[in-house]
């Protein structure tokens, strides 16, 4: 009886501890939307000095699908908990016997705030989106390849997916990429269509194959 | 504005200066008219086919590249009665434009 008493209460604590948690993550992420404002000249001085030492910044776009806000907040986190180790640090680690080397400046250390708009208007984000779409739609036309004819697949599929793929480094949105992805389908239905009514109309398949 | 010059006019004119994929000459025909003149994407490859057949271009393929999934590009080059052509066609529009132009 009395086992099955404490399982109940181990029970109920567990659901509390989930409860917990979910609360705590719903709170997290309405006080990550409503983040404070900070002026153009601020926020550039914060891109500096997160370029300066990179290390302590996961800016490279290949955030996937976790929420963009949420990764650079455990970014920040990271790097504050775990400050970056310099390039001299490195050094002096791995060869001890070498004489000190001349300290590099960094820049200061971003306060929480500054860090945190950083966060909300996030450069990155809409690129990431865009990549993620053109690598959807590119996936897609892949997959679709074997359907085509051998020249169709090559030239007019190859090229919608070089042209999908370096919409993103355009500067293009997730939606027109996913416009152009729509286009590029029909276009490719137009050519098998034609290829195949040139095929039965008896024209020269063999140059066009 | 739409430009009269049919997209197999432009891509024609477009080779004249070395051999190109189709993606690569459309980017042609719009920056040498100052993006007066964009080709659609649909009409571009129906009409690179259609001077191929016509024997006014030919084609081969390149070498596989990654951007492309593994796909070679499409690669085409001017013949030499393609070249004659777009020199005819040439001196026929500069002569209608004369026409047109010239003054009373």
């Amino acid at each position: 009886v009395s086992k099955g008493i404490n399982k109940r209460a181990m029970d109920r604590q567990r659901a509390r501890e989930l409860k917990n948690q979910h609360r705590y993550h719903q709170r997290e992420i309405k006080r990550q939307e409503n983040l404070p404002s900070l002026r153009d000249e601020e926020l550039e001085e914060l891109l500096a000095q997160f370029r300066r030492n990179p290390a302590r910044w996961k800016d490279d776009g290949e955030v996937g699908v976790k929420p963009l806000k949420l990764t650079y907040m455990a970014g920040i986190r990271q790097a504050k908990r775990v400050p970056a180790e310099s390039p001299v640090q490195k050094a002096v680690t791995s060869a001890p016997a070498s004489p000190p080397a001349p300290v590099v400046d960094v820049g200061p250390e971003p306060t929480k705030l500054v860090a945190e708009r950083h966060v909300a208007r996030a450069p990155g984000s809409s690129v990431i989106r865009a990549r993620s779409a053109a690598k959807a739609a590119s996936a897609v036309f892949d997959f679709l390849s074997p359907v085509f004819p051998k020249r169709i697949a090559n030239e007019d599929l190859g090229d919608a997916i070089e042209d999908l793929n370096r919409m993103p480094a355009e500067g293009r949105p997730a939606w027109q990429i996913a416009v152009r992805a729509v286009v590029w389908f029909f276009i490719l239905v137009m050519s098998v269509v034609r290829f195949f009514s040139a095929a039965i109309k008896g024209s020269d398949v063999k140059r066009l194959g | 504005m739409d430009v009269p010059i049919s997209a197999k006019a432009a891509l024609l004119h477009a080779l004249i200066s070395g051999p190109g994929y189709g993606l690569e000459l459309m980017d042609r025909v719009r920056d040498s008219t100052d993006g007066k003149l964009t080709l659609r994407d649909g009409s571009v490859y129906p009409a690179l086919r259609a001077l191929e057949n016509e024997g006014l271009v030919e084609s081969y393929d390149g070498e596989p590249l990654p951007e492309r999934a593994g796909r070679p590009r499409r690669y085409y080059r001017i013949t030499a009665e393609g070249a004659k052509v777009a020199h005819e066609n040439s001196r026929i529009a500069a002569g209608v434009f004369q026409l047109v132009w010239r003054p009373a």
